[in-house]
């Protein structure tokens, strides 16, 4: 009797845990969806914004630029040390203290909270080096975020190729390089691109990082590096947090949110692709 | 005329000897068959002959001769060209046939279509594969048959115009029709390139090679005509090992 | 003309790995660097045992402790949320789903990493502290509680996927000499495998607290931003959201600007002494 009780109670929890983590992904997705749909329109995506305060009325075209040129400069920073340091574990180093060394090193900076390396862009780079609160500030702290996850998943995919195969390459008397560039990597290309979007999603979500490097309340879009930039999320604290326009608001939420969601569905598809090759 | 001479070879894994004291001559032309139980050497004898076996972890003593110079003198990418070798399992790169066979020329700075497409054609006439697979050069060569990935393998190794071709075992994996097949295709090549195969099927040393070296535990216990190895064999445990096989 | 290629390419492999190995050196040396004008001041224990901030002054003062406990307490509260629905999805996960359920659920678990957490902030803001406004009738609904809340989604998938990771593991091992014995699914899960588990939960544990403490917008905009004395109504401060809120205001060079760097200093102590137990724990697992 009683193991029939504690029997339900346990089946009760398991169901109830489950059903919650579905109804709330799906309550978060539904509820900017509806709220913000209203809002989006050709002026909202291509406009500047405008009114007092400012962001009260007009759009978030240089805020969805700002974001937009963030991540690229972030992914492209993260991805030239991410893949260099995948190569040089891989195939290049020889030692086993030196490569435990450098993993250990890359699992604690994935464990940097986001918010010490803003600090860090904040004091190096942009009061240090004089790059002020920039688009360059806010691209290299953001490609120091998501640096480890690059570099873990390159390397993964690196690991993974067949030895044989790379063997076979250097049977034919072809140097290392030629057979990094011919061989390796255009037979990695899609998993170390989809990991480069990921990680590129990753970055153009993060607010802390960029509050203090990079983004400001109002920005045009930027006509050089050094200029500062509007970003999505930073907006969108903006706008709740001073109260300017719940409206604006929803809206800014559902285009970051759809922005991901093109990210995601462009690394599945690399995904599907690179299936479809083998 | 020997194109490799091999005196004192000695090769080793950390401390375990694999390859012991070996020395023997290979002959220009002709096909050499390299028999012996498993773990005997026969592989690592390979990867000695084209320097691989530096990569694998393995180091060697003695000398080995190609074309009467030690191989340790030439460039390693040169001699690898000019050795080249097949592994057991058939490794096409996941590219298209013909980027699989102009992957090598290229990195020799051969850039001209006409010449590349004239290679690839070539290679395909001599490994057998042009009227099978002729019309589908940009077909996945991961996507050939056993047989044909095998024989594209061989063909890409040919693309660096080697003298000699080392073959790990290449037919282990692959059923009767499509060993005949290759096997045909190496007396073939035979008129032109110089061929060591390492092999575990003594009807197919028999049938192809004509000389036969017996190897145990890394040790060179014959090595004859193939119709002496196995026909009147000088040493006991030679008859014994081919005997053993036959039932 | 190519070996030389290759050789600049092998020194250019190098440079670029020692650079990005040496980032993190810079991270924390920067840090360190500059919180160590602010103790030359104000001493460490001061810093971390005073109660009150107050950096515009006067008197200027400016001590953690209450903020260092609204940082600790916040993500306690989350952890006390996130936990029994995590283990109970990853129970879910690992023993009761085919293949395909599972990939759903994991993709499930997936979107809720992938969302940032600006958009958690946000949801949090209009929908559990307006909850707390309107349905409990308080001053305001900003508060631990909420900041708790919020962030227990966030840290739910890396609970469930830390839990799920060694749960299917044991489950393979012993289901079926357990079923051998006659004895029901659920009673195996609740007398074999949670006890089995204890090491990887406890691991999560502290990885969500690990994550917790360092998030910064999420809790940033629900939890009221107040350095006073935490309590799970009222409104508190964590150092995340101390930093991005006035590290941009703060005169460079200042007290306040290097205090703020050394609470930054503090919050990185406390996570390595977080992921010191992690790696112990989860060293200690594979025994």
């Amino acid at each position: 009797m009683r193991e029939k009780l504690k029997d339900s109670v346990f089946k009760i929890w398991i169901g109830l845990s489950t059903s919650l983590v579905f109804i709330v992904v799906v309550y978060i997705f539904l509820y900017i969806f509806i709220n913000g749909a209203g809002s989006i329109n050709g002026e909202f995506l291509f406009s500047a914004p405008k009114g007092m305060p400012i962001g009260s009325e007009g759009g978030i075209f240089p805020a969805i630029v700002g974001s937009l040129l963030l991540m690229v400069i972030a992914c492209a920073f993260a991805s030239i040390l991410a893949i260099s340091t995948a190569i040089y574990l891989v195939f290049y180093c020889t030692s086993e203290k030196v490569k435990r060394l450098i993993h250990l090193i890359i699992q604690c900076m994935s464990g940097v909270p986001s918010i010490i390396l803003g600090l860090f862009g904040y004091t190096l780079l942009v009061l240090h080096l004089g790059f002020g609160r920039s688009l360059i500030s806010g691209g290299i702290t953001l490609g120091v975020m998501i640096f480890p996850y690059i570099q873990v998943r390159v390397e993964k995919t690196l690991i993974e190729v067949d030895k044989a195969v790379i063997t076979s390459s250097y049977a034919l008397g072809v140097s290392k390089v030629y057979t990094l560039f011919k061989l390796i990597f255009p037979m990695c290309k899609f998993d170390i691109v989809s990991a480069i979007t990921l990680a590129g999603g990753f970055a153009i979500g993060a607010a802390a990082p960029v509050i203090l490097t990079a983004a400001v309340i109002f920005a045009p879009v930027p006509e050089s590096i050094f200029s500062p930039v509007m970003a999505l999320p930073f907006h969108l604290y903006i706008l709740t947090g001073e109260g300017i326009s719940l409206e604006k608001a929803y809206g800014t939420a559902l285009v970051l949110m759809l922005i991901l969601l093109v990210i995601n569905i462009i690394s599945v598809i690399l995904n599907f692709t690179r299936k479809e090759h083998e | 005329m020997n194109i490799l001479e091999i005196n004192n070879l000695n090769v080793s894994y950390g401390s375990k000897q694999v390859i012991k004291n070996l020395s023997m001559n290979i002959e220009k032309n002709k096909i050499t068959a390299v028999i012996g139980p498993s773990g005997c050497g026969k592989s690592t004898l390979l990867t000695t002959l084209n320097l691989m076996i530096a990569e694998n972890g393995g180091s060697f003593t003695g000398e080995i001769l190609f074309k009467g110079k030690d191989i340790l003198s030439y460039e390693i990418d040169y001699l690898r060209r000019m050795i080249g070798i097949v592994f057991q399992k058939s490794t096409p790169f996941p590219f298209s046939i013909y980027k699989n066979l102009t992957y090598a020329p290229k990195y020799y700075g051969i850039k001209d279509k006409n010449r590349l497409n004239e290679i690839v054609e070539n290679i395909l006439k001599r490994v057998g594969l042009y009227d099978e697979i002729n019309k589908n050069l940009n077909m996945l060569a991961t996507k050939l048959s056993g047989g044909q990935q095998q024989r594209l393998c061989i063909g890409r190794a040919l693309t660096v115009e080697p003298e000699i071709l080392l073959l790990d075992e290449p037919c282990s994996a692959l059923d009767r029709k499509n060993t005949a097949n290759i096997e045909e295709m190496l007396l073939e090549l035979s008129k032109d390139y110089t061929i060591v195969v390492v092999t575990h099927n003594l009807s197919q040393a028999k049938r192809i090679s004509d000389y036969t070296a017996f190897i145990l535990d890394g040790e060179l216990i014959e090595y004859d005509t193939t119709e002496n190895v196995f026909n009147n064999p000088k040493d006991d445990r030679t008859r014994e090992y081919i005997k053993g096989i036959y039932g | 003309m190519r070996k030389i290629r290759e050789k600049i390419f092998e020194i250019l492999i190098k440079m670029l790995t020692l650079f990005s190995v040496l980032i993190l050196a810079f991270v924390v040396i920067f840090i360190f660097k500059e919180s160590l004008t602010f103790f030359k001041e104000v001493s460490l224990l001061k810093f971390i045992t005073g109660r009150r901030w107050n950096p515009l002054g006067p008197p200027e003062e400016l001590s953690i402790l209450n903020i260092i406990w609204g940082t600790v307490y916040v993500s306690l509260v989350a952890i006390a949320i996130a936990l029994p629905i995590g283990i109970g999805t990853a129970v879910v996960l690992s023993c009761y789903t085919n293949r395909n359920v599972k990939r759903l659920i994991r993709g499930i678990v997936d979107i809720l990493a992938g969302v940032p957490s600006v958009i958690y902030g946000f949801v949090g803001l209009l929908v559990v502290v307006k909850f707390f406004e309107v349905n409990l009738s308080l001053a305001s609904g900003e508060s631990v509680l909420s900041g708790g809340i919020v962030l227990s989604v966030m840290l739910l998938p890396f609970i469930v996927s830390t839990c799920d990771e060694s749960m299917e593991k044991i489950y393979r091992e012993y289901s079926q000499s357990s079923r051998a014995l006659g004895v029901s699914k659920s009673y195996m899960i609740r007398n074999l495998l949670l006890p089995a588990s204890k090491r990887s939960i406890l691991a999560s544990v502290v990885l969500a607290l690990g994550r917790g403490m360092g998030e910064t917008m999420a809790v940033m905009m629900v939890i009221g931003n107040a350095s006073i004395i935490p309590r799970l109504l009222g409104k508190a401060q964590t150092i995340p959201s101390l930093i991005a809120l006035e590290m941009g205001m703060a005169e460079v060079g200042s007290l306040h600007y290097h205090a703020l760097i050394a609470s930054g200093f503090v919050l990185m102590i406390m996570l390595l002494i977080i992921n010191g137990l992690l790696y112990v724990i989860k060293n200690r697992m594979d025994i």
